[in-house]
């Protein structure tokens, strides 16, 4: 059994050999350090850092480069992979319901409320889907804070999530789009029906991707405990 | 006249996936070091398969939903450990299988049947 101080060594060996992710160097850190152990089983007078030389040499020529180039490659499909199943997963049976009353309120308001400027009422609904999203977005820095030791997992996910890029297409196509091109949404029911259900799905997807976003940050909370600990 | 040296690793190097698979399946889950000890003791020292060629196949494997991972603590690390996923368990009968039939086609081009 190798000791705290000895492990804190073959972290530093894997930050070396240019490992600089805590999750990947906790792999190789596991690895080592039971093949040191069985090295000195066999050998009682080989000193750790033959036991580790050697424990090393069996990662072949390349060391831990071929190691660290093949995780990177497979976290891209990986992460994808997750945050789609976690993303899939939010639209269950009350939130599909809930998605359809929030589209039925966006279409019926103007009519219920006797709203005659429609284009101000347009204006006001994209503007407000893109705030949540900013909104949303700029909570996730509060909320999921950086762990506290770099993972390459972590930064992964975290390239990949897109809260405001998608509630912003809402004023990005009322203002950008049909504005320019002079749509008649207010005298065409269909273009209406149109714009509302678009706001209250990019409402919803930035929330599913917030969801998703949320679940895999306490996933990895629970499989590296110590990369959120804050620094000492 | 040419003297064809053939390497034992090159052989093997196409089987390592089946070989991680079927040792999943027979053992629940593992981990990294447990994997290359276990393959040695199997083939009694026969095969050694290189972490170099280990992790990448395991994180390979990870990435396209074959195998699924846990984390434990013990004593003053993280451990990793793999574990076939359901569509893992099929990937398995479908390698196991492959490799079953590349071995019979080797026997019958090895000791053909005589006429």
């Amino acid at each position: 059994m190798l000791t705290d101080q000895q492990i804190q060594y073959l972290y530093t060996f894997c930050e070396k050999k240019g490992v600089h992710y805590y999750d990947l160097q906790s792999e190789l850190v596991d690895h080592l350090t039971e093949s040191i152990g069985e090295k000195q089983k066999i050998n009682a007078e080989l000193s750790f850092e033959d036991a580790l030389t050697h424990a090393y040499g069996e990662f072949g020529i390349s060391g831990f480069s071929r190691v660290i180039a093949e995780r990177e490659d497979a976290l891209w499909k990986s992460c994808y992979r997750s945050r789609w199943a976690y993303f899939r997963k939010y639209f269950t049976y009350p939130k599909l319901l809930i998605t359809f009353f929030i589209c039925l309120v966006l279409n019926i308001s103007p009519f219920v409320f006797k709203i005659n400027e429609l284009e101000s009422y347009y204006s006001a609904i994209t503007i407000s889907a893109g705030i949540f999203g900013l909104v949303l977005w700029l909570s996730t820095f509060q909320s999921f804070k950086k762990p506290s030791k770099k993972l390459m997992v972590f930064n992964h996910y975290r390239r990949g999530f897109n809260i405001w890029g998608i509630a912003i297409q809402a004023p990005n196509l009322y203002f950008w789009v049909l504005r320019e091109w002079n749509a008649d949404l207010a005298g065409n029911l269909w273009h209406h029906i149109l714009l509302c259900c678009f706001v209250t799905t990019m409402i919803i997807l930035s929330l599913a991707e917030y969801d998703a976003y949320k679940k895999i940050y306490i996933s990895l909370t629970k499989q590296y405990p110590l990369a959120f600990t804050p620094a000492a | 006249m040419y003297i064809w040296f053939v390497n034992k690793t090159s052989l093997y190097k196409g089987c390592l996936e089946p070989i991680i698979l079927k040792l999943l399946d027979d053992n629940g889950r593992m981990y990294g070091y447990e994997i290359t000890q276990k393959v040695k003791e199997a083939t009694a020292g026969e095969l050694n398969i290189t972490e170099g060629a280990l992790y990448p196949l395991l994180h390979r494997l990870e990435a396209e939903g074959v195998l699924e991972v846990e984390m434990e603590h013990i004593g003053n690390r993280v451990r990793k450990y793999y574990s076939l996923t359901r569509a893992g368990k099929t990937e398995k009968q479908k390698a196991v299988s492959e490799l079953e039939n590349f071995k019979n086609t080797l026997q019958l081009l090895l000791n053909p049947k005589l006429a």
